[in-house]
């Protein structure tokens, strides 16, 4: 599960299950939809049906019933039109309910995939499924899933009762129609799934070439104008492999235009039929004309379908990209809030690590009780960041394991586990709204005042009296990085977990008020475990227990 | 905007366009054509005419088949063709940094606007030849049903004002309606992009629910704004086919009274029905253009906000064709005092500038790199607020605590791109003591990636001395840096001092030790 990564051209199988369990939570609305939709189908056919009627009324020269059959034609006209109206609003309403479910799961689901995954794609890819696919499905069942579901319905209905009508003009039509267009759909549908996914895999990679100029455009305006035009060119490049892309898809809808030729025969094959049995008076001439009008209408429905089948390829592709994140991030059920039951002990045993075929950890034991404070060092790119994040249960070891109070750590759920041991990157990430509402990601029920009294239990409290506008400080802005570890510190103060894991944590400050921070750490650390991953000669003199982690390395 | 946008795909857009009067040509004789097999084949009981009409009908659609394949072909030439140099000219935007200060674009909302309105514009640029089409129709369905019966024509014609109505009322509704939405989709991706971009620090302290949570607020929001936008759609799209599926059977009525009286044949209500049907699909297809057109103008409006009024050309050159004349001070004033110097930094000088968290270094070094322009700045006592960002940038170089790494081979994190030789850029590794730990082929990951925090620091001083630049800055680029490596990198600082003004924002030990000067910072803002 570790390795997996997330496909550009992903099986579409699963996906309509999902698709279904989705829809199952709205079916009512869902269900009116349909049958809203679907009555606007019968009473368009049934119109077709009354012209028919209607004509040989007049060659009959039967007045009265004409006019009749004319009035109820309006009538089911004006009914055909509320019911459609409102079958499009309810079955685009019921998507629109799907496609954020969709979207609420993809975005729980992110956050808690394992942290190696999230490493493993690029940002951009990311945030382009998570975002502009699923907007664009949200565009599909606003604008076409309506559209769809009627289409389907009228064709239904349209079989149905012009079998009723004349069963040998239909059987005439279909044979016509029917065989042609079956290969041509055959060789729509061959061509158009991997069109359709290298479409949507180039288009992404557009998206995330942008999205890493976005990212680093800081860094790029430093290049001098060669090294502009290699970037451009790179980026120009993705945009030369959508287009052709792009074209690819449009010779495959060619076999779905060529529909309107099978049209053609088929009226044709109507005409010539008809005709036959008209003179032999199988079937009046309102009867061929009903055919005519329906079959006009079950050719446009072909070909709205045709090209509603192309939306709904592109449409697939995308639920595909969407499922395939779901699946490939739900793969670990984790059991919950485990059991522990043992001492209050960090026990890594035989711990094995790698990313990819490099080794960093081999054999790692490692044993932290409360109260115990351990510092790792090593030379840089020695794996002690990795095996800080290992002991945080934030990464799974390739072998051995990593045990708090006799509990696996990484099979607790995400909350449980940072209750036992909480992790304090080098770079505390923040977003961009106020201190309060990042402290509060870690107690979201706590008062302003327990925000305060965690600040000062860690003596921040003049420096948060300090800052202008206290807890509604924009922490993008008006932040120094400095403070930015500060913060993360804090929001540990508030966790109140009994093991303490921090990569560097103190280096980001001046002295003074590293200084600061190390005695607040000395409170929090009474009767806790904390592990520290350091550069400065300074902090690894503050420990007792020095781990190399190279040293580890080198020990066969 | 968008006229500039058509101009540029002009020979595509004008192809398809005619194909699509052919196909459209083709479409519309097909109910001619059955009038006339009606009337002349299946009431006269003339088989010979009715065969002849047969093989009409075939043919014509024939010619629809080939129009449509061509106007299929050009409209998306021109989309695609479309995209791309939109794209290219937002990124060229981005990439020479003219927009920055335009006011506030989150990152992921940013990102949208790349992706989902240029989407948009396409979809705008793909419909245009549609309009071709519509006109056809007009032209050629006026007259055919004024040969039908007037009276018939009377009532094909009174659906065009009803039409205009719905035209009038519900645009207006729906645009200000898709522009919420638009709204509502870039706040929501701004979540998701927070929720990945801080993906190690919320798993370390268990906020991922919260983050959820609040996902799924604005999540909520969307939808009801989605809703809305839906059912205003569902609503406009009703009447807009309502209206002439009403009117086709209004039009039986009156037209079956005309046949009785013998004015109109069948074959004539034959192609009255049929035509109608197609007004009612050319209204439908208008007013989903006419959709699309608005959705493109919140779209064009968006990408505005970030590209300026008129798609910019590809970049000034003149910029960057001018030589970097060397720097030999640069004078940093308080925001209040305007004569008070803060800092001042000759060349071949290493200054470092330190203090407590807070006091004001990082945003000083901003200052200088052009960020905020809260306080003035000075290069030989010339100021500085008129150059452009990208000016500035090939002035100075910042070096922040959390530099970026560029999703590309070392080569190119270092040399950003351009052509340079590998001895100066090995040269420049070994400066920052990276030499053995890093090769120049290897590839990086953009983000947190395989590079331990000092690798990065010391890849970005690398990249800084491989750029060469007249002033550089560094915000504490030690600090992630075990203090062997560290004194080895402070070395190699002062190897390339040279010909530069270098400002280094510290606390720790060794650099400060290395300074020629030391500034201090005073306490709290």
């Amino acid at each position: 599960m570790t390795h997996e990564i997330l496909r550009t051209n992903p099986d579409r199988r699963g996906s309509g299950r999902t698709a279904l369990r989705l829809a199952r939570a709205h079916r009512r609305v869902l269900t009116g939809g349909v049958v809203a939709t679907t009555a606007a189908s019968i009473l368009s056919i049934v119109g077709a049906v009354l012209v028919g009627r209607l004509t040989d009324a007049a060659l009959r020269g039967d007045g009265d019933r004409a006019v009749l059959l004319g009035v109820l034609g309006v009538a089911c006209a004006v009914v055909q039109v509320a019911s459609q109206g409102c079958g499009a609003a309810w079955l685009a309403r019921a998507g629109e309910y799907i496609v954020r479910d969709l979207r609420d799961t993809m975005a729980h689901r992110l956050v808690l995939a394992p942290l190696r995954f999230v490493e493993r794609h690029r940002a951009g890819e990311l945030l382009q499924r998570g975002t502009a696919e699923v907007a664009a499905l949200s565009m599909f069942v606003r604008e076409s899933l309506s559209q769809l579901v009627i289409t389907l319905g009228t064709l239904a209905v349209s079989v149905v009762v012009l079998a009723v009508e004349s069963w040998q003009l239909l059987l005439a039509m279909l044979v016509a129609f029917l065989p042609v267009s079956w290969l041509l759909m055959a060789r729509f549908r061959h061509g158009a799934g991997p069109a359709f996914a290298a479409e949507a895999a180039a288009d992404a990679q557009v998206m995330a070439g942008a999205a890493e100029i976005v990212r680093t455009r800081e860094v790029l305006w430093q290049a001098r104008p060669d090294g502009m035009r290699h970037w451009r060119a790179r980026f120009d490049a993705y945009g030369r492999e959508a287009l052709s892309a792009q074209m690819r898809t449009v010779r495959v809808s060619r076999w779905v235009n060529a529909m309107s030729v099978v049209e053609g025969l088929s009226l044709a094959a109507l005409l010539v039929v008809g005709a036959r049995l008209v003179d032999a008076d199988i079937v009046s001439v309102g009867v061929v004309v009903t055919f005519v009008l329906a079959g006009r209408t079950m050719f446009a429905g072909f070909s709205d379908l045709s090209a509603l089948l192309g939306d709904f390829e592109e449409a697939a592709t995308g639920a595909a990209r969407a499922h395939d994140l779901l699946a490939v991030t739900g793969a670990s059920p984790r059991s919950g809030a485990g059991d522990p039951r043992g001492p209050a002990v960090l026990r890594a045993t035989g711990v094995r690590f790698g990313y990819g075929d490099v080794m960093v950890l081999d054999r790692v034991d490692l044993e932290l009780g409360p109260g115990d404070r351990v510092c790792l060092v090593g030379r840089t790119g020695s794996g002690k960041s990795t095996l800080a994040k290992l002991l945080a249960g934030l990464y799974t070891p390739d072998a051995g394991s990593v045990t708090f109070a006799g509990v696996e750590l990484s099979s607790l759920d995400h909350r449980a586990r940072a209750r036992a041991v909480a992790y304090v990157p080098q770079q505390v990430q923040l977003g961009t709204g106020t201190l309060r509402d990042e402290l509060v990601l870690v107690a979201p029920e706590a008062s302003d005042a327990e925000l305060s009294e965690a600040a000062e239990r860690l003596g921040l409290g003049p420096w948060l009296s300090g800052l202008e506008a206290g807890l509604d400080t924009l922490v993008d802005r008006d932040l120094s990085a400095g403070e930015r570890q500060v913060v993360g510190l804090v929001r540990v103060a508030l966790l109140d977990a009994p093991v303490l894991v921090l990569d560097e944590a103190t280096s980001d400050l001046d002295p003074h008020t590293a200084q600061l921070v190390e005695a607040a750490l000395d409170r929090l650390a009474a009767g806790r475990a904390v592990v520290v991953v350091a550069h400065r000669q300074a902090t690894v003199d503050a420990f007792d227990v020095v781990y190399d982690v190279a040293a580890v390395l080198r020990r066969v | 905007m968008m006229a500039a946008i058509a101009r540029g795909q002009a020979t595509p857009l004008v192809v398809a366009s005619l194909a699509g009067i052919v196909r459209q040509i083709g479409f519309l004789s097909v109910p001619w054509c059955l009038q006339r097999a009606v009337d002349d084949g299946l009431v006269a009981a003339d088989t010979a005419a009715l065969t002849w009409w047969a093989v009409a009908v075939l043919a014509a659609c024939v010619v629809q088949f080939l129009g449509m394949c061509c106007w299929d072909w050009f409209a998306n030439l021109a989309d695609a063709r479309a995209g791309i140099v939109l794209r290219a000219d937002l990124v060229d935007q981005v990439v020479e940094g003219v927009g920055e200060g335009r006011g506030t674009v989150g990152a992921g909302d940013l990102i949208l606007r790349v992706g989902r309105d240029v989407d948009l514009l396409r979809v705008w640029v793909h419909g245009l030849p549609t309009w071709s089409v519509v006109l056809t129709t007009v032209v050629v369905l006026v007259p055919g049903m004024l040969s039908l019966s007037p009276l018939l024509f009377a009532v094909a014609a009174a659906t065009v004002p009803c039409l205009v109505v719905v035209g009038v009322i519900y645009p207006r509704r729906y645009e200000s309606a898709s522009a919420a939405l638009a709204e509502a989709h870039g706040a929501r991706a701004d979540h998701v992009d927070h929720i990945i971009g801080s993906a190690v620090t919320s798993r370390g302290i268990g906020g991922g629910p919260v983050l959820v949570s609040r996902h799924h607020a604005s999540s909520a929001g969307l939808t009801i704004t989605s809703v809305r936008t839906t059912d205003l759609l569902a609503r406009w799209q009703a009447w807009g086919v309502g209206v002439p599926t009403i009117a086709v059977a209004v039009g039986l009525l009156v037209g079956v009274t005309a046949v009785i009286d013998g004015s109109l044949t069948v074959g004539g209500l034959v192609a009255f029905s049929t035509w109608m049907a197609t007004i009612g699909i050319a209204v439908e297809v208008a007013l989903m253009r006419v959709v699309q057109t608005l959705e493109a103008r919140v779209a064009a409006d968006r990408l505005s906000a970030v590209l300026g009024p008129d798609l910019g050309t590809r970049g000034p050159e003149e910029v960057d064709a001018e030589p970097v004349a060397p720097i030999h001070q640069v004078e940093v004033i308080a925001a209040d005092t305007p004569h008070a110097v803060v800092l001042a930094a000759r060349v071949g000088e290493l200054v470092v500038v330190t203090g407590p968290t807070g006091s004001g270094k990082s945003s000083l070094l901003r200052s200088v790199a052009g960020g905020d322009g809260v306080q003035a700045v000075r290069f030989d006592g010339l100021p500085v607020h008129h150059l452009s960002r990208r000016a500035l940038a090939r002035r100075v170089v910042m070096v922040p605590q959390r530099p970026l790494v560029l999703e590309a081979s070392v080569r190119e994190n270092l040399s950003l791109g351009s052509d340079v030789p590998d001895s100066l850029l090995l040269a420049a590794l070994a400066d920052v003591d990276l030499a053995g730990e890093l090769d120049l082929d290897d590839q990086l990951e953009g983000g947190a990636g395989s590079l331990s925090g000092g690798q990065v620091q010391r890849l970005a001083l690398a990249r800084a001395y491989v750029c060469d630049p007249a002033v550089l800055l560094l915000d504490d680029v030690t600090s992630a840096v075990d203090e062997t490596t560290e004194r080895h990198v402070v070395e190699g600082l002062r190897r390339r001092m040279g010909h530069r003004v270098v400002v280094v924002v510290s606390h720790r030990r060794a650099v400060i030790e290395a300074a020629d000067r030391v500034v201090t910072m005073g306490s709290a803002r």
